[in-house]
């Protein structure tokens, strides 16, 4: 299956054929030292319908993290004037910095949009990327995302997150409740029809299936959703609290924390809910368990130690490790994907803060800037990106912030408050 | 020069002591904070009580009329399960009405106040829900008649952000079945 045809969404577009094959070199590997951005010009952000692809592409090659954008209204009106002559002046793009130049000529016709994309390197006059894309008008904005993760592909080697999405609860309708949207904040969707209290979303491997807990019987219980089908299973049902499911980076297994025998515990279950491993006996609480990228470990909170810290445990139980050793509550762990950091929330000066935990040095960096209440972060695929709840006057919403240049976008707008928010993995 | 050299290496000196003892008492205070841990356990040396499954929800009604006077709120400290001293009369009353009511089972919800992980307060509602239940246990009452659940901080009694509201909203409330 190739990468571009991953999650639901881009499965129904068609990708027809590439206009020529080129040998795509890495644009940042070979030009660019660690951390420098690469100028992109993105012409074509009209306010037409044609208009819209180019401006969404333009916006995920910046929320990339590895792309500056060239000034939009220079690259408007210099590719218009390049089109009246027919000719790409590409001195007049290189004067204004531009690296790479970026064209999108697309057609709406009826219910069809067809797109040319072509990338030039801007210097040489170099064509290194053209693909010819077809889908339904509808299918838009994923077109736009699937552009993005090929171009992203070409000039940094890494498809980037262009075509991730983002499960989260929202209030909206007056009652807590699961959307999916895409990573960028748009095209929300409902998970279910049920007017009951739902919580903890969570991704399945391949952003296939969606684990939650949900109130619909009036108990918390662990349900699985398949996304595509929408059949769903109430997996685990057992008297007492069932929450806090998490899938296993193989799919295997979901960590989840039961009350059944009388205490909050860490336990690990098969998926098809057959076989259960009880991990944890305390007098504590447990909760939150998140998995080591390669299946092994199990990162959970307990309060064993009186306020809520942050263990790891092996997933065939035995050995716990405590990971935070500072402050008196530290929440949410979530796993980077390259498995080098747990992201944390951790209250510090009265606030809660983002904090990431090099899991071998045990080495914590802040990056909240401790002005409003930040937590529950979720690691997009590139290991370089966080979604977080962020709560100013009580009222919460999604924010990503790039680890790496610090850049914050807020994802959400005013109308409800969002939180839980969880990053899928592909 | 010669004292110069003294004074940076009694310097040195002090900052190195401070280094340490600064290690030494935070690793005390994490110790400290286990053995705490460990003779809190030892103190409540009871074995979990597992649960029965409950009946389904809509068995369970609000206490009405002389009822409110018993089934009242059993409040709890910031981050905390532990049963306050001052509940215990509460539970008392509940225990002996549970004693000549033995057909009565009871479903104790867990809250919690706003503040904090949505994740753990949701474990901590449950944690203080189960701490109801073994108090009632201990003093008699069959562990198949109490059952529990969890809101978290869904679902608070007072709306307001102040120590008022947190107080109120860090609760067990009771519902009954007959």
């Amino acid at each position: 299956m190739s990468k571009n045809t991953v999650t639901f969404f881009t499965a129904m577009l068609t990708l027809t054929f590439s206009l020529q094959v080129f040998a795509a070199p890495v644009y940042l590997e070979i030009t660019k030292k660690a951390g420098e951005k690469i100028k992109v010009a993105v012409p074509g952000t009209q306010k037409t319908d044609e208009g819209k692809l180019a401006k969404i592409v333009a916006s995920d090659l910046e929320l990339s993290g590895y792309v500056t954008l060239v000034d939009e209204e220079f690259s408007n009106d210099t590719y218009a004037n390049d089109r009246v002559l027919g000719e790409i002046n590409f001195s007049e793009w290189s004067r204004a910095g531009t690296e790479i130049l970026l064209t999108l000529d697309s057609k709406v016709k009826g219910d069809k949009l067809d797109a040319v994309v072509r990338l030039y390197v801007a210097a040489k006059g170099e064509n290194i990327f053209a693909k010819k894309y077809a889908a339904s008008f509808k299918q838009g904005r994923s077109l736009a995302h699937a552009i993005s993760a090929d171009i992203l592909k070409t000039l940094t080697g890494e498809e980037g997150i262009s075509t991730t999405k983002i499960a989260f609860v929202s209030n909206r309708t007056g009652v807590k409740q699961i959307y999916i949207m895409d990573y960028d904040g748009s095209n929300w969707r409902r998970i279910s029809s049920d007017k009951c209290l739902e919580l903890s979303p969570g991704w399945g491997p391949q952003g296939e299936k969606l684990i939650y807990t949900s109130y619909r019987k009036g108990y918390p219980d662990i349900y699985v959703q398949d996304l595509s089908a929408g059949a769903r299973v109430r997996l685990s049902a057992r008297a007492g609290l069932n929450a806090f499911g998490a899938i296993s980076p193989d799919g295997g297994s979901i960590a989840l924390v039961l009350s059944k025998d009388g205490n909050p515990e860490l336990y690990r279950m098969s998926m098809d809910g057959k076989k259960l491993t009880r991990l944890t006996k305390t007098r504590a609480v447990e909760n939150s368990p998140c998995w080591s990228p390669d299946g092994r470990k199990i990162a959970f909170v307990s309060d064993k130690s009186g306020g809520p810290q942050i263990y790891v445990i092996e997933a065939s139980g035995g050995k716990t490790e405590r990971m935070t050793l500072q402050g008196s509550y530290n929440t949410s762990p979530s796993w980077s994907p390259d498995g080098e950091w747990i992201a944390y929330s951790s209250k510090i000066k009265g606030r809660f803060q983002l904090c990431l935990l090099n899991v071998n040095t045990k080495k914590m960096i802040r990056i909240s800037d401790g002005k409003y209440n930040d937590d529950e972060p979720s690691w997009a695929p590139d290991s370089r990106h966080i979604i977080f709840q962020r709560t100013k006057n009580y009222a919460s919403d999604l924010y990503i912030i790039d680890i790496v240049d610090r850049k914050l976008v807020k994802i959400t707008d005013d109308r409800a408050n969002e939180e839980s928010p969880a990053w899928s993995c592909k | 020069m010669k004292k110069v050299n003294t004074v940076m290496i009694y310097l040195a000196l002090v900052v190195f002591m401070i280094t340490c003892f600064g290690c030494a008492g935070k690793r005390k205070a994490l110790r400290d904070a286990d053995a705490l841990a460990a003779e809190r356990d030892a103190a409540l040396s009871f074995e979990d009580i597992g649960l029965d499954d409950a009946p389904d929800m809509e068995m369970f009604s609000e206490p009405a009329g002389d009822l409110k006077n018993v089934f009242k709120d059993i409040y709890f400290q910031y981050n905390s399960a532990v049963i306050e001293n001052e509940q215990s009369s509460i539970l008392e009353n509940v225990v002996s009405w549970m004693r000549r009511h033995p057909f009565a089972v009871v479903l104790i919800e867990g809250h919690c106040d706003e503040r904090g992980s949505n994740e753990y307060n949701l474990a901590l509602g449950e944690q203080r829900a189960l701490g109801v239940r073994r108090y009632l246990v201990a003093l008699g009452i069959e562990s198949d008649r109490i059952h529990t659940i969890s809101y978290g901080e869904e679902s608070p009694a007072a709306l307001d952000h102040n120590e008022g509201a947190w107080r109120l909203n860090r609760r067990g409330h009771f519902l009954i079945a007959e």
